[in-house]
């Protein structure tokens, strides 16, 4: 936190004091309200269950995490309002984030309050009512209220991240908020239903706390399975990342390709706008674009002196087409099946339509697949091999610029070097990623290693 | 499959059915006990024809469906009687209509599942569970007894038919599955006590059906039970997506490398793998021979071509630079922690029995069990399909490795090898058929080329 700027720590700041704020004022409205004991033994029971839900975050493709939690906060306003909500946010956040700095434990407070505060407000203004335990009050007939106050939260709360993370990042905040709202929007919309059902499990007479454990045994079984499943797709990676690189290693030609192809593929995806399951498709594929290289005889066709007969240049014409076939068939995820062969199929394809295998012209290749073809050419011309003299970054931008439009995307090519100018890119290897990349061959004996 | 097991699988299940048949018949008298709305009997055939559907794989052998909540559920509502009709229909239209299995299955399914309900609703009733009155702490103990009773059946029924038609003790084969199962239906198990208890509460009270309480009843159910389903489909696949990636690479590094033979490493891996079930290892010990069986030469990337691509007696030295492939193969594993297994049987898969293989010398039991089948796997893979030295027919392979056993390999493991692989036995190869209609990758390569 020490780099953080001063406008920085002043918008954290502000956020957690407008929260502590608008939190006292909530509490004295509900105070004059009166509140019974029974009320805070049931709201203790929820700020358990936002404490637990917080506990047990579910994990999601490349590392990141989310937690249901959205479900209790929900539920929470729905049964208490927003005073008894936001007490149990802020309290829940008090042991979930107790490690944190207390610059972002001041801001997460304030910011839950006022996410409450903004539904809860919505929620009113639009006719609904807090249908506190056994207060008889059906939910059916609210429909409005219900989905407006969960569209005022998550703007609320999004908005408020999207600043913070803005300022921290020093992007722009609009950047920021395109981002975290196709990231958590949908996330909102189906854990919705479930703080709804919730909500109308309590309310069910002489049921209850019972009701509600019972609903959650299965949501917690889900979790352990999704968990599961998520492992399996980052040993899945984790896999086809370490075979992928020993099938190169020991070639003096292509050692470390494929590695920096995908670390320049997706720095130019990202660069690009890419995001999600797209950014993941073209990950695989960069991983994986010289997989139907796979033939005994490639090396002697690739290598030998003059031009290539017919039929080698036949062989060589059709490697992505070869290597789509193996990636179809080591099809990923549900929503990149498909896509990943597609790109490596194209990636070979010039934007004049001299490329190959299928010829295609311009905008029909797919994005990705141009991006891979930069970042393929990319590194061939700046790989440090035994063979060859590195060519310098710049002199490769250079020579790419001159090609754009008829071999590459003039506007991937000028995606590259602004990433080179600003300094983001970092070209080859370095000793220590050497030392992991490359298993080490136990001995001198062998061929011939670099 | 033998005669003998086709038998008793025949009586089985035509005992099972016989029973079904007989137990769903005696509880059509049931039915004027209980009061149904309209509302009511759409919902609880409409949930169980929908979660019938939904039937995830378990390990072990069978399936496990979703519907087990609503089963559930009716068992303590409408009692195990009119529950079992619901069964009897739910699976007539899953088993029947939607997957098109064959008569005789379907028949089997509905009658274990039949049999289970009327059991768990004995259970039920003996500790003191009331039919339509859930009563909760008082009467947890008939409602967990039946849930148990019902979670025991199912599991054992259908363990018992995946032994008598793959091979195996059926002992086994349920220890294998109980687990797994128990997560599953002890989260079903707590949707349906969970519709049980809201259905009494509501329905009672409010004393009249509405779309209403229906749709709020049927989103309890399905929701959960759906999203269950959802997340343990999903690590099925992508176990499956898994396999296939391995299998894929493997095929890559089979074309890449000189002298080796396409399909090696899948008939390897079917063979250690067929072995490894013939023993009855668990699920997951058989799953990691079988990947190392896919990558067990994934080393020899990191060996000149030259030394891979000549013709060579399996039973001669290997020269020094070859013998380093299990360990470079077990490094290259090595950054992926759960290929710790089947890393270590890579290492390992030129030990020999008798401490005079490589890279280590270990001797006998120190080698991993994994690694023990593989080298036989290996040996008679090569043996009978090998590029540049002419093939032996099984039986002649069958006949060196008996040869060496005690020396390269251990003894009692080939005596598995052989009741397996023998021509006597059963001449097809059984382990090649399985594998057959997995299409072997490296095929295609060659095929182009």
């Amino acid at each position: 936190m020490q780099s953080s700027s001063k406008r920085h720590v002043a918008y954290m700041l502000l956020v957690g004091g407008m929260g502590y704020g608008v939190l006292v004022l909530l509490s004295v409205g509900r105070w004059r309200e009166g509140i019974s004991v029974s009320v805070l033994w049931e709201a203790g029971f929820f700020l358990g269950l936002a404490i637990l839900v917080g506990m047990h975050p579910v994990r999601l493709p490349r590392g990141a995490t989310t937690t249901v939690g959205f479900a209790v906060d929900y539920a929470c306003l729905l049964l208490f309002g927003p005073a008894v909500a936001a007490w149990i946010g802020v309290l829940s956040f008090l042991v979930l984030l107790r490690r944190s700095p207390w610059l972002r434990q001041v801001f997460n407070q304030g910011h839950v309050v006022l996410a409450f505060a903004g539904a809860g407000l919505v929620y009113q203004s639009l006719g609904g009512e807090y249908v506190e335990p056994s207060s008889g009050v059906a939910l059916g007939g609210m429909g409005v209220a219900l989905v407006g106050c969960v569209v005022a939260y998550f703007m609320v709360s999004s908005l408020l991240i999207s600043v913070a993370m803005g300022l921290w990042e020093k992007r722009s905040v609009m950047g920021m908020w395109a981002v975290s709202f196709r990231w958590a929007a949908p996330r909102y919309l189906a854990l919705a239903p479930f703080g709804l059902l919730m909500t109308m499990v309590y309310q069910t007479e002489g049921l209850g706390v019972v009701a509600v454990a019972l609903f959650l045994v299965p949501l917690v079984g889900a979790r352990y399975a999704f968990q599961g499943a998520m492992e399996m797709l980052e040993v899945n990676r984790e896999t086809v990342h370490a075979l992928s690189n020993a099938l190169e290693a020991y070639d003096p030609y292509t050692r470390n390709h494929s590695e920096l192809v995908t670390r320049y593929g997706v720095l130019l995806g990202r660069e690009l706008g890419l995001s999600g399951p797209r950014l993941e498709g073209l990950e695989w594929a960069c991983r994986l674009h010289d997989i139907g290289k796979c033939r005994q005889d490639w090396e002697s066709i690739i290598r030998k002196p003059g031009r290539p007969s017919d039929q080698e240049w036949e062989v060589i014409r059709q490697h992505p087409v070869e290597g789509s076939r193996l990636a179809e068939r080591m099809e990923f995820l549900p929503h990149t099946a498909g896509e990943v062969a597609r790109i490596v199929r194209a990636h070979h394809e010039r934007l004049d339509g001299s490329g190959y295998p299928d010829g295609v012209l311009g905008e029909t290749i797919p994005l990705e697949a141009r991006i891979l073809g930069v970042a393929d050419a990319f590194e061939a011309m700046t790989a440090r091999r035994a063979y060859q003299r590195r060519r310098s970054v710049e002199s490769a931008i250079e020579e790419m610029r001159r090609c754009a439009g008829k071999q590459f995307d003039a506007a991937v090519v000028e995606a590259l070097a602004g990433l080179w100018e600003r300094g983001e890119l970092e070209v080859g290897v370095t000793l220590t990623q050497e030392a992991t990349l490359v298993p080490s061959r136990g001995g001198a004996a062998g061929g011939g290693g670099s | 499959m033998g005669k003998r097991r086709k038998m008793a699988l025949a009586i089985y299940v035509g005992a099972v059915m016989a029973a079904g048949a007989v137990a769903l018949a005696g509880t059509i008298g049931q039915w004027g006990a209980v009061e149904l709305g309209m509302w009511e009997l759409a919902l609880f055939i409409g949930l169980a024809g929908v979660l019938d559907v939904m039937v995830v794989p378990v390990a072990g052998g069978g399936g496990a469906a979703a519907s087990f909540a609503i089963f559930f559920a009716g068992l303590l509502l409408l009692g195990a009687g009119p529950t079992a009709w619901v069964v009897a229909l739910a699976g007539l239209w899953s088993e029947g209509v939607v997957r098109r299995k064959p008569l005789v299955r379907t028949g089997f399914n509905i009658s274990h599942s039949v049999l289970s309900l009327m059991a768990a609703g004995a259970v039920y009733g003996a500790l003191g569970g009331e039919v339509g009155r859930v009563e909760l702490p008082g009467q947890l103990p008939a409602v967990v007894g039946a849930a148990v009773c019902m979670w025991l059946m199912e599991t054992a029924w259908m363990a018992g038919a995946v032994a008598l038609e793959r091979g195996g003790r059926m002992w086994r084969r349920l220890r294998a599955s109980l687990g797994p199962v128990l997560a599953l239906d002890g989260a079903l198990a707590s949707v349906g006590l969970l519709m049980a208890l809201l259905y009494q509460s509501r329905w009672q009270l409010i004393s009249a059906s509405s779309w209403r309480e229906t749709l709020f009843v049927g989103a309890i159910v399905l929701i959960p039970s759906g999203l269950l389903y959802y997340a343990y489909r999903l690590q099925g696949y992508l176990r499956g997506v898994y396999v296939q990636s391995l299998r894929t690479l493997g095929a890559v590094m089979e074309a890449k490398l000189e002298g080796s033979q396409p399909g090696h490493g899948e008939r390897v891996a079917a063979l250690a793998a067929g072995m490894a079930e013939a023993l009855e290892l668990p699920a997951d010990q058989v799953e990691q021979i079988r990947y190392a069986g896919y990558l067990h030469d994934i080393g020899k990337v990191g060996v000149p071509g030259e030394l891979l691509s000549r013709g060579r007696d399996l039973f001669a030295g290997d020269p020094e630079a070859l013998r380093r492939h299990p360990e470079i193969g077990a490094q290259i594993l090595a950054p992926v922690r759960f290929l710790k297994p089947a890393a270590e049987m890579v290492r390992a898969h030129h030990e020999r029995w008798d401490g005079l293989g490589y890279p280590r010398g270990l001797q006998a039991q120190e080698i991993p069990l994994g690694a023990r089948l593989l080298a036989l796997a290996n040996a008679y893979a090569g043996m009978t399909h090998h590029p540049s030295t002419p093939c032996l027919n099984p039986q002649q392979a069958l006949d060196r490795i008996r040869q060496a056993a005690g020396s390269r390999f251990d003894g009692e493991l080939v005596e598995t090898a052989m009741s397996l692989l023998s021509p006597a036995s059963s001449p097809g190869h059984w382990f090649e058929q399985r594998g057959s209609d997995l299409a072997t990758p490296s095929e295609s390569n060659h095929g182009r080329a």
